[in-house]
């Protein structure tokens, strides 16, 4: 594309630009071009650091860092293919390394074996568990507070796979590119992901003090 | 929060998994109708409890990033900027340009001094080198004649070509300029006793101005055999005078004295003796005689027009 058009573009109709028309214009030198991306991602990608990292501080303080990487990375993005990938890519590996340094969770195997037989459970048990039952539903910030609980216990890369599949809607494909591992393996880390949330869940709910009380 | 189970985690059903499947390869799409959808058919009942599950995950607390967070973001990425500025740059203070050519005058100074210092020692070592190799070659003529001399009864190396040693000169070779008495050494050459190269000076290679031998003029009284000479001057750096005559350049000698030959820049001469000893004089002056005049002739000017017999004992070398 055409440089001087894309940045009339960004001049006349920043919200109707695509991303890649913003890197773009960000690579021939418009200074507005990238304020106007970050901006674009503020509260989404925010909100995906928050809940992959559990914590709005840290989520700060890796989406600085990760547009600083697309920003020092932008020469060397290719203008054909999609922004959102390559920044929640970016992304990712900026939270793992965040966790790698702070070390604040304990992590979980992927080799662990999963259960069998007995263990398998369907989504149906959980749903119709009876916190969600009339009377006895919890607070939006019960709730709130429950489910924070339940995905921050959960290993890094199932919450992650969990929360990319979940909030951003990325495709397995687009999964198994980002995370540079094969579809297979993205689809059972997700049911693994699911599982390990529903079983949480479950065992969460059971022990909230209204159920016993 | 919750302690983690020490239970093996259970693990979905392989119904549950397919459901979700189709799910998240229809982006969540159908699902929101499946939530919706009154079927009772199990797979639809199982799409319903996935999603209703997924959705509890949108209870997680996100606190909404301050605006500030884009001007935050910006800020490290122009910090970042300035920072790999910094790296990039040679630091330099204020004064650095000054300090460059001040550097560069330094350098310079040292470089002329260094030029002006090592260059006449550089030129002395060269010179003499120069004399040395000048002195290995007389060296080299001198035992070529004892050789000669040995092979013809004693006497030196002369050649009827030229004239003869006792004989006046012919019509033709009266003046200076057609006199080539040291000719009589390229005998030496022609019979094999020494190479062409030893018989020139390597002091000097603009031939004929200079850089040839000059060679003892015999008289007619005294037997011209390297016995008869004695320890005397045989064979020395080409004569400055006679050359001076031939190209007519009185200005450069102006006088006769202490002219030193100019194969070695007037500096001196080396000089072969009959005992083929080999010595450098800074004056061509041996026992108050010029071995580059003749008998009798004090100076340039009063050199007489055509080389004539010496007297006996008279040393006097001619080219």
């Amino acid at each position: 594309m055409n440089n001087d058009t894309t940045m009339s573009m960004v001049e006349r109709e920043g919200a109707e630009t695509t991303d890649e028309q913003l890197m773009i214009a960000h690579q021939a030198g418009d200074v507005r071009a990238f304020p106007m991306l970050v901006e674009r991602y503020r509260i989404q990608l925010h909100g995906y650091l928050q809940r992959f990292l559990g914590s709005a501080a840290a989520a700060d303080d890796v989406f600085q860092e990760t547009f600083l990487q697309i920003h020092l990375s932008a020469a060397s993005f290719d203008v054909t293919r999609t922004l959102r990938p390559w920044l929640y890519t970016i992304a990712s590996n900026k939270a793992r390394d965040w966790y790698r340094h702070h070390k604040r969770r304990a992590t979980l195997s992927l080799d662990k074996t999963m259960g069998h037989g007995e263990n398998e459970f369907t989504l149906m048990d959980v749903v119709s568990c009876k916190t969600d039952q009339p009377g006895e539903a919890l607070s939006a910030r019960e709730e709130s507070t429950q489910v924070k609980d339940v995905v921050d216990s959960l290993p890094e890369l199932h919450r992650e796979i969990l929360l990319m599949a979940y909030f951003q809607r990325f495709s397995y494909q687009h999964i198994a590119d980002m995370l540079n591992i094969p579809l297979g393996t993205v689809k059972s880390r997700l049911h693994s992901a699911v599982a390990l949330f529903a079983d949480s869940w479950a065992q969460s709910t059971h022990q909230t003090p209204r159920d016993h009380g | 929060m919750t302690p983690p189970s020490n239970d093996p985690p259970k693990i979905l059903s392989a119904e549950d998994c397919r459901a979700i499947d189709a799910l998240l390869e229809a982006g969540l799409v159908d699902g929101d109708d499946a939530v919706h959808n009154t079927s009772e058919s199990p797979e639809s009942k199982r799409k319903t409890a996935a999603l209703s599950l997924l959705r509890k995950l949108e209870a997680y607390p996100v606190k909404e990033p301050d605006a500030l967070l884009v001007d935050a973001t910006m800020a490290l990425i122009a910090r970042e900027e300035r920072a790999r500025r910094d790296r990039m740059e040679i630091h330099t203070p204020a004064w650095g340009k000054r300090t460059q050519w001040a550097d560069f005058g330094a350098v310079a100074a040292v470089a002329l001094i260094a030029t002006g210092v090592g260059w006449p020692i550089a030129q002395r070592m060269r010179a003499a080198a120069l004399e040395q190799n000048c002195a290995n070659n007389l060296r080299t003529v001198g035992s070529s004649i004892a050789a000669y001399a040995v092979d013809h009864r004693g006497n030196l190396p002369a050649t009827a070509s030229l004239g003869g040693l006792f004989e006046t000169p012919t019509t033709s070779k009266l003046d200076w300029s057609n006199y080539e008495h040291s000719g009589h050494l390229l005998l030496l050459e022609r019979n094999g006793y020494a190479k062409h190269d030893s018989l020139h000076c390597p002091a000097c290679s603009a031939l004929p101005a200079c850089g040839t031998f000059s060679f003892r003029v015999p008289n007619a009284k005294t037997p011209f055999r390297l016995q008869a000479m004695g320890r005397t001057p045989l064979v020395a750096d080409a004569n400055p005078i006679i050359h001076m005559r031939r190209v007519g350049n009185k200005a450069q000698l102006t006088t006769t004295a202490s002219q030193c030959s100019l194969n070695h820049e007037q500096r001196g001469q080396n000089v072969l003796f009959a005992d083929v000893s080999i010595i450098w004089l800074v004056n061509p002056v041996i026992n108050g005689d010029n071995i580059y005049l003749p008998d009798g002739v004090k100076d340039f000017q009063s050199l007489p027009l055509s080389p004539q017999a010496t007297a006996v004992n008279d040393i006097f070398l001619a080219q």
